[in-house]
């Protein structure tokens, strides 16, 4: 085993060193208790567990003088303990005296070898009941103790502090969004002000001419200027005000954000810790398995130095470990196959951490085994209902490879028996997604094989991608998306009737999120296209969605105790002006998307016999209503598609079957009152059941929406869902 | 520590001790008959008695709400808090009586909509809904109602747990009916009920 011995040993020592202090901490709290009250047999039993388990502990690490020592005083302690020796003041006193030699000795400080002999024989000789001589010089006490540079803590609390942090940063990024709203706010008077000094010289003529108004008219006017006068210092001093409040708010922003930063890097600093505990034991293990397997395998640890947040490292534990087990159990060959093969009889075995930027690391587990066998891992494939035949014959080796993470083969147990690595490897993708980073495998046959786990140093450093879908809006994990493209709608084609896109002469397949997710259709503008290119486990693929909203840090939290898994999701997190947004799953979707596109056709079948929601359009130009009126019917069950106005709405109509349309009155483009005009005058769409739902509320609108054909006209202001619904219910 | 006394005071002390070790020793460690008798007549008061406890446990501490114009109560010990729900975030891929997340001081709650559960008339959300947060050790999640209605006491024995309407799924989460017709649900169930948690497979 070529771990650095030295290392191991240093590594222990510092354990050792914070075991002993504590244990010898308690030992002179127990002692000072006997000097003063007469000994319990509870804290009796507690000092020779102390000191039995100083003992063991000083052997572990070599240090013969303290485990000497201990065995004797447990000898004493042991005999107090079974009853045989009376506890006297003396023989406390030489406990006493044997632990200020501990702790001279735990200290560094040499003690002379004879006196130290001369202690273990008097503990010894007191055990067995001879009178006890005190030394009569006691030893030197050992200096004050320093103020401790490391104290532990309980991780639940380091979790709350980590609560905390996570809600001022949250604070942090509304204090921001409310910052930039006010900043937005300032900016709407400027347009007051430019008009109102382009109307200023008619203002200023119309002063002078006052005197020549007829008297009734004059002191109207008069009221009237003043009136506007007052009103325009009025708007300076609101704005003055917004100004004021605009300033204030950016400090409180920045305040917080350092704050924030501050706090969440002292943190993330203390989380940090030294990749090596993420190896602890697994040496000792490797070597127990490679025993069992009767093979010889070298570990070989690089890089373990690195710090990395803590919470990264609990989770890669099992990965990690799934992994060793894995390449000892079926990537390396015994001594004699590899010495058939060519190879040096004892397997490498190389785990590697590497920083890849400021942010991310790569965990490399290396063998020079066998690799995997591509072969029997398709036939698997092929028997277990993934692929066909011909699907595994053209599939390239590097794909094929993938297939181990497939969970369906995974959990099989004969890909297991078989070429290994299929054991928990579906467990070690999922972990390591679950932390927001991707695995990559490489493996040729006879050289053995590379899994490349590249993640993230610290977990508050998760950035996503926010995208609007169908009125929803989404998390994208960063990590995932490799570009972000704009195209012309063109740039999509048609392949085998399945929609995909080249980009860097390889052709992707395309899905809109909305039909990944089931949202229901989502409408294709007619300009451009948003996309997002994603790579997930190796696959890249294109997902199609409304709008992109921008980049940012997210905190990832889970969906509470009832959703502990739900299909897509990773979880959620709360955007800056406290909109509560799912984060998407990657490598979900894409499993999705295929078994998506699969079903295709059995879904149109079962469409036509099985009754189908009714469809609903809702037109409608502001975001918020949209999203009100869509929640509210697909609530009451309908399926519901959207369009921002009236001409999309008449684009979409013209497209597919609709059963009834809700429109707004005033819309961009197409209003509601032409849109209906439109519909009863075209053959097709003639008798569409049309809701009008306006804020404009007079009668002669009522009249005029009734004039263009539509079929119920209700007033947002009295806007209640039942009398839409009623009125939906009704018409369908 | 008590008072220290003198020497004398301690031999007194020790003295007396000493009597009624001899006096017990002599008895055998027998108790008096008399004593033995009251003791039996305790214990056989206690073990009488019906305990007041257990009164108390006959009582039922009740939340009521309503719910789609039907009156509800659930156990007020699974209730850790009321909200209005202002706005959620609804969620794809969840079975349907998931309507969706809030978000709570900070921590993320799901929140359960009856109405699909119990196949409901959908009406929509009502202007004003509220969430009821139920909580137990190890499980936490939201119900949507329409309004609370008080805090009521309902004794057990007057529910009346067999309806011939209620059937399937909705009588799985019932106590009982009462005579006011309020539908009780059984909180611990609901909370217990691990098909109710989502857990995708892979």
């Amino acid at each position: 085993m070529s771990l650095d011995r030295e290392t191991l040993r240093q590594h222990l020592m510092a354990s050792f060193r914070v075991e002993a202090d504590e244990r010898l901490g308690v030992l002179a709290d127990g002692l000072a208790n006997w000097r003063e009250a007469t000994a319990s047999d509870a804290s009796i039993e507690s000092l020779f567990r102390e000191v039995h388990s100083l003992k063991g502990a000083a052997r572990a690490v070599g240090l013969a003088q303290i485990a000497q020592l201990c065995h004797a005083w447990e000898s004493l302690l042991g005999a107090v303990r079974a009853g045989t020796l009376e506890l006297t003041p003396e023989r406390v006193e030489l406990c006493r005296y044997a632990l200020r030699v501990v702790q001279q000795l735990h200290t560094g400080q040499a003690a002379e070898v004879h006196e130290q002999q001369r202690l273990i024989d008097d503990l010894e000789a007191a055990a067995c009941g001879a009178p006890v001589n005190l030394p009569e010089r006691p030893a030197p006490l050992p200096p004050a103790p320093q103020e401790p540079g490391t104290v532990r803590v309980a991780t639940r609390r380091l979790d709350a502090l980590l609560f905390q942090s996570e809600t001022l940063l949250q604070h942090k990024l509304e204090a921001q969004a409310h910052a930039r709203r006010l900043g937005e706010h300032v900016l709407t008077f400027d347009p007051q002000r430019g008009r109102r000094l382009l109307a200023g010289g008619s203002l200023k003529r119309l002063r002078e001419s006052v005197q020549a108004l007829p008297e009734a008219n004059r002191d109207a006017f008069r009221a009237l200027l003043d009136y506007l006068d007052w009103s325009q210092a009025q708007m300076d001093r609101l704005h003055f005000a917004a100004s004021h409040l605009e300033k204030a708010g950016k400090h409180l922003a920045q305040g917080l954000a350092q704050l924030s930063e501050t706090l969440a890097g002292e943190l993330q600093s203390a989380l940090l810790l030294a990749g090596s505990s993420l190896l602890e034991g697994l040496p000792a293990m490797v070597q127990d398995l490679a025993s069992q397997a009767g093979k010889r395998v070298a570990l070989q640890v690089r890089g373990a130095s690195l710090q990395v947040d803590k919470r990264i490292l609990d989770e890669l534990r099992t990965p990690l470990t799934h992994l060793l087990r894995n390449a000892v159990d079926h990537g390396l060959e015994t001594s004699g196959q590899r010495a058939a093969g060519g190879k040096s009889e004892v397997g490498q075995l190389q785990v590697e951490l590497l920083q890849e930027s400021a942010d991310r690391f790569e965990l490399r587990v290396r063998d020079d085994g066998r690799g995997l066998a591509i072969a029997q891992l398709k036939s698997k494939a092929v028997a277990a209902g993934l692929l066909t035949e011909e699907q595994a014959e053209a599939l390239a080796d590097a794909e094929a490879g993938k297939l181990i993470f497939a969970s369906g083969l995974s959990t099989s147990a004969l890909i297991t028996d078989l070429s290994g690595r299929g054991l928990g490897m579906a467990i070690v993708q999922e972990a390591v997604e679950r932390i927001g980073g991707r695995i990559e495998l490489e493996t040729s046959p006879g050289q053995g094989t590379c899994i490349h786990l590249h993640l993230p140093l610290s977990l508050s450093t998760f950035r996503a991608v926010i995208v609007r879908n169908a009125e929803r809006i989404f998390a994208v994990p960063a990590l995932a998306v490799e570009r972000c493209l704009r195209l012309p709608a063109g740039a999509v084609k048609n392949l085998e009737n399945r929609p995909s896109l080249v980009v860097q002469e390889q052709v992707l397949p395309v899905w809109s999120l909305a039909d990944v997710l089931g949202l229901g259709d989502q409408l294709r503008g007619e300009g451009h296209l948003t996309l997002l290119l994603l790579k997930v486990r190796g696959e890249r693929f294109v997902l199609l969605v409304e709008e992109l909203l921008g980049d940012q840090e997210i905190t990832v939290k889970s969906l509470g105790r009832q959703l502990l898994r739900v299909r897509n999701l990773l979880g959620a997190t709360v955007l800056g002006d406290g909109q509560l947004v799912p984060i998407l799953h990657p490598g979900d979707l894409y499993r999705s998307a295929l078994a998506a596109t699969a079903s295709v056709f059995a879904e149109t079948t079962q469409d036509s016999q099985a009754q189908r929601a009714q469809r609903l359009l809702i037109a409608e130009d502001s975001f918020t209503s949209r999203g009100l009126l869509k929640a509210i019917l697909e609530g009451a069950g309908y399926q519901v598609a959207t369009a921002n106005d009236g001409l999309e709405a008449w684009n979409a109509l013209k497209q597919g079957p609709f059963d009834l349309l809700v429109s707004d009155v005033e819309m961009p483009r197409m209003d509601g009152f032409s849109l209906t005009s439109r519909i009863r005058a075209d053959r097709e769409l003639a008798t569409l059941p049309v809701v009008l739902v306006t804020a404009l509320h007079s009668a002669e609108d009522r009249a005029r929406g009734l004039e263009a054909g539509a079929n119920a006209y209700l007033v947002k202001s009295g806007f209640e869902q039942d009398s839409l619904l009623d009125a939906i219910r009704r018409l369908i | 520590m008590s008072e220290p006394l003198n020497d004398a005071a301690r031999w007194t002390q020790l003295h007396e001790r000493l009597a009624e070790f001899e006096r017990r020793l002599s008895e055998g460690f027998a108790i008096a008959p008399d004593e033995s008798a009251a003791r039996l007549r305790e214990r056989t008061r206690q073990w009488a008695g019906t305990p007041q406890a257990e009164d108390r446990q006959g009582e039922l501490e009740v939340l009521t709400f309503s719910l789609s114009n039907e009156l509800y109560a659930i156990g007020s010990e699974h209730v850790a808090q009321v909200l209005p729900l202002s706005q959620y975030t609804p969620l794809p891929s969840t079975p349907g009586y998931v309507l969706g997340i809030v978000n709570v001081r900070g921590r993320i709650v799901s929140v359960v909509d009856l109405r699909v559960l119990f196949e409901l008339p959908i009406v929509g959300l009502s202007e004003r809904s509220f969430l009821l947060v139920l909580q137990s050790a190890d499980m936490e999640f939201g119900l949507l109602i329409d309004r609370v209605l008080g805090v009521a006491q309902i004794r057990r024995e007057a529910l009346q747990s067999s309806l011939a309407n209620l059937s399937g799924v909705r009588a799985k989460y019932l106590l009982g009916v009462t005579r006011e017709q309020w539908t009780v649900l059984d909180g611990a169930r609901l909370l217990g009920d691990s098909s109710l948690c989502v857990m995708a497979e892979d």
